[in-house]
């Protein structure tokens, strides 16, 4: 019974995750590499996987190391739904929080916030004029 | 020489002639003697004093006196060798306790002995004698039995499993018995055993004894006698071919057998059993191979040993059935896409298993069937999972798939089979071109659950073209077992330090190694 959990524990760390990240370790630059249809490693397992109720833990885990290795894939939107990672990690029945906030953050550290602000400052400013009207 | 008649009292109640006591004190030489007087003659001709059997039905004379003392008996009194014995409701004549009490050495001698004498004296034996001195007796004797009396070749024992001689000849590999029936009556190459509707060619394949040889001429005239054994089939719906693949590695001499039944009937390389099983799985899983007792019986062999025939697999023997899996597979490569009807395995995933070595088996199998590289069922895996702890000498050993077609003797290099085997596992996921074909598998093997699942398609028929040893790894990891990951991680790593530059290395498509995972 216990090295049945020990194989479980081990097999589920391994599957997919354990695939990337041993091929990704030796060479991290990559990730940010593209094929001659302009597709980075992210790209190709977001096509792969085109529902996302074929995420699960692992394939998100997946992801995760694809972003940290590349955060500006952090910035791109994906899939048919097009959103950003953090978005698509937090909704779904395979949603996974724990991602979605490492892709949040991830998403975060890369926006020029003085811009972000003045954007957001902007839509609010129109919005007021508008109620005003 | 002692001419005069003594008799002894023994007790109040019988007295025994000198003939009897010699017996009994067993001077041959003096019952040797006494055989040869005229009182000798008449004591052979009493009955005893205590048993009233005739000396000719004393199972414990035969058993005692020498050849030459029962020759003297004959002599003194040869029309008691017709003179039957009754015991209860059965007959018994003087050859058939003859043949059962002799020691083995003169047994051939006594029965000649006594049908020279008196070629009558087999006329009335049952038929269980007969075949019971088939069995026993030499080839001189069969034929004295032929001469005299051939119907016992026809004649079933009763309550018996033995089937007739031909069935207990093949059965037991006694050819020079087998060359006499054929060539007194061919047509016995015909007769069906009753209960396992077996013919002679079926028991001819089957192993009995791995120190016995069966001859190949006499094979030949087996099926001469009736080609068409070759297509049929016994009780379990298996020909002689299933037989022939069963008692391969366990009767390596006769390898030539399945050679021999391919060139009748090919087709012989597709059929299934009642246990669905291909001949190929007797082949290569000889858990399911069966082999017969001395009495024909069939016997499941490997539960005693298992270990030798892994070992036989693993080791130096391997070239046993090296040739006859060549064939196999050539006449019928899709066998390697069918999994037994008994355990569920299929063919390269027991070979890989046990690592079976040989170039040129995974070339024949890659080049005629790269299919079944990547093919599973539910409690068999694709060969390369079985293969990952070698994956690490791979890498250290070679830089590319090493691929030596032509590659006939001497040890394979440690990681060389990992490389032929991952070389077909990727040529099938190439050829499967939109994810694994499970159409054109075979219904009984399903991928495997967890390794069903989508590849990427590398969009483009010369993908081949910059693939590093590196893609290629990358590209079929996912059949790798994950237990062994460390073994992948090794081997990347290893790789990394040799052929870093691999890893940003593109191929025709543009893609590195990670794109492929």
């Amino acid at each position: 019974m216990i090295l049945l959990e020990v194989y479980n524990r081990r097999i589920s760390k391994t599957t997919y995750v354990g695939l990337v990240e041993t091929f990704l370790t030796p060479c991290m630059e990559a990730a940010s590499k593209t094929n001659h249809l302009g597709k980075t490693p992210l790209d190709i397992l977001m096509e792969t996987k085109s529902e996302l109720s074929e995420f699960n833990i692992e394939r998100w885990r997946g992801v995760e190391l694809f972003v940290n290795s590349n955060p500006i894939e952090a910035n791109k939107l994906f899939t048919k739904e097009k959103m950003y990672p953090f978005m698509l990690s937090a909704i779904g029945e395979q949603a996974n929080l724990s991602c979605t906030f490492a892709m949040l953050l991830m998403f975060v550290s890369i926006q020029n916030l003085d811009d972000l602000g003045s954007r957001i400052t902007v839509k609010n400013m129109k919005r007021q004029r508008v109620l005003k009207k | 020489m002692d001419d005069t008649v003594d008799e002894v009292i023994i007790s109040a109640a019988a007295t025994i002639s000198r003939l009897e006591q010699l017996i009994q004190e067993r001077r041959w030489e003096l019952v040797l003697a006494n055989l040869q007087t005229k009182q000798g003659h008449e004591d052979a001709r009493k009955h005893n004093s205590t048993t009233g059997e005739l000396l000719y039905h004393s199972l414990e004379f035969y058993y005692h006196a020498p050849f030459h003392v029962i020759e003297a008996l004959v002599k003194a009194y040869p029309e008691g060798i017709v003179e039957p014995m009754y015991i209860g409701n059965q007959i018994r004549y003087p050859i058939e306790t003859a043949v059962s009490g002799t020691k083995e050495e003169t047994t051939n001698m006594v029965f000649k002995l006594f049908v020279e004498t008196n070629p009558k004296c087999l006329d009335n034996c049952d038929v269980w004698f007969l075949h019971d001195a088939f069995r026993k007796c030499d080839t001189e004797v069969l034929e004295l039995m032929i001469q005299t009396n051939p119907n016992f070749l026809y004649q079933k024992e009763k309550d018996s499993s033995n089937g007739l001689p031909i069935h207990q000849a093949c059965s037991s590999v006694m050819c020079t018995k087998i060359d006499l029936l054929l060539i007194y009556d061919p047509s016995q190459a015909r007769m069906v055993e009753e209960d396992s509707k077996m013919l002679p060619l079926h028991l001819a394949c089957r192993p009995f004894d791995k120190d016995t040889i069966f001859n190949m001429e006499t094979f030949r005239q087996l099926i001469e006698a009736y080609p068409q054994a070759a297509k049929e089939k016994d009780a379990k719906g298996r020909l002689p071919l299933h037989y022939a693949c069963g008692g391969a590695s366990y009767r390596p001499d006769n390898q030539n057998f399945i050679s021999e039944l391919l060139k009748i009937y090919p087709e012989a390389a597709q059929i299934l059993d009642k246990q669905k099983n291909l001949p190929l799985h007797y082949l290569v899983m000889p858990k399911q191979s069966v082999r017969c007792d001395y009495f024909g019986h069939e016997m499941n062999w490997l539960d005693c040993e298992a270990d030798s025939v892994n070992d036989f697999l693993r080791g130096n023997n391997h070239r046993w059935i090296e040739k006859e899996l060549i064939v196999l597979i050539q006449t019928y490569p899709d066998a390697l896409l069918k999994s037994d009807g008994e355990k569920d395995q299929l063919v390269l995933g027991t070979l890989a298993k046990f690592r079976y070595p040989s170039c040129q088996v995974w070339h024949t199998a890659g080049s005629l069937c790269s299919k079944a590289f990547i093919c599973a069922s539910l409690q068999s895996m694709q060969p390369l999972y079985h293969m990952s702890f070698d994956l690490p000498a791979l890498v250290q050993n070679f830089t590319e798939i090493p691929l030596d077609w032509t590659k006939n003797e001497g040890d394979m290099q440690d990681g060389e089979l990992f490389g032929i085997i991952l070389y077909y596992t990727f040529e099938a996921l190439l050829q499967a071109e939109k994810g694994l074909d499970i159409k054109t598998m075979s219904n009984h093997v399903p991928l495997c659950h967890h390794l069903g699942m989508h590849y990427k398609s590398l969009n483009n028929k010369n993908a081949t073209g910059n693939m590093t040893l590196l893609h290629k790894l990358a590209y079929c990891s996912m059949f790798c077992d994950p237990i062994h990951l460390m073994h992948l991680i090794m081997a990347v790593e290893l790789y990394a330090s040799k052929q870093g530059h691999h890893f940003l290395l593109a191929d025709q498509n543009g893609n590195l190694p990670l794109h492929l995972v």
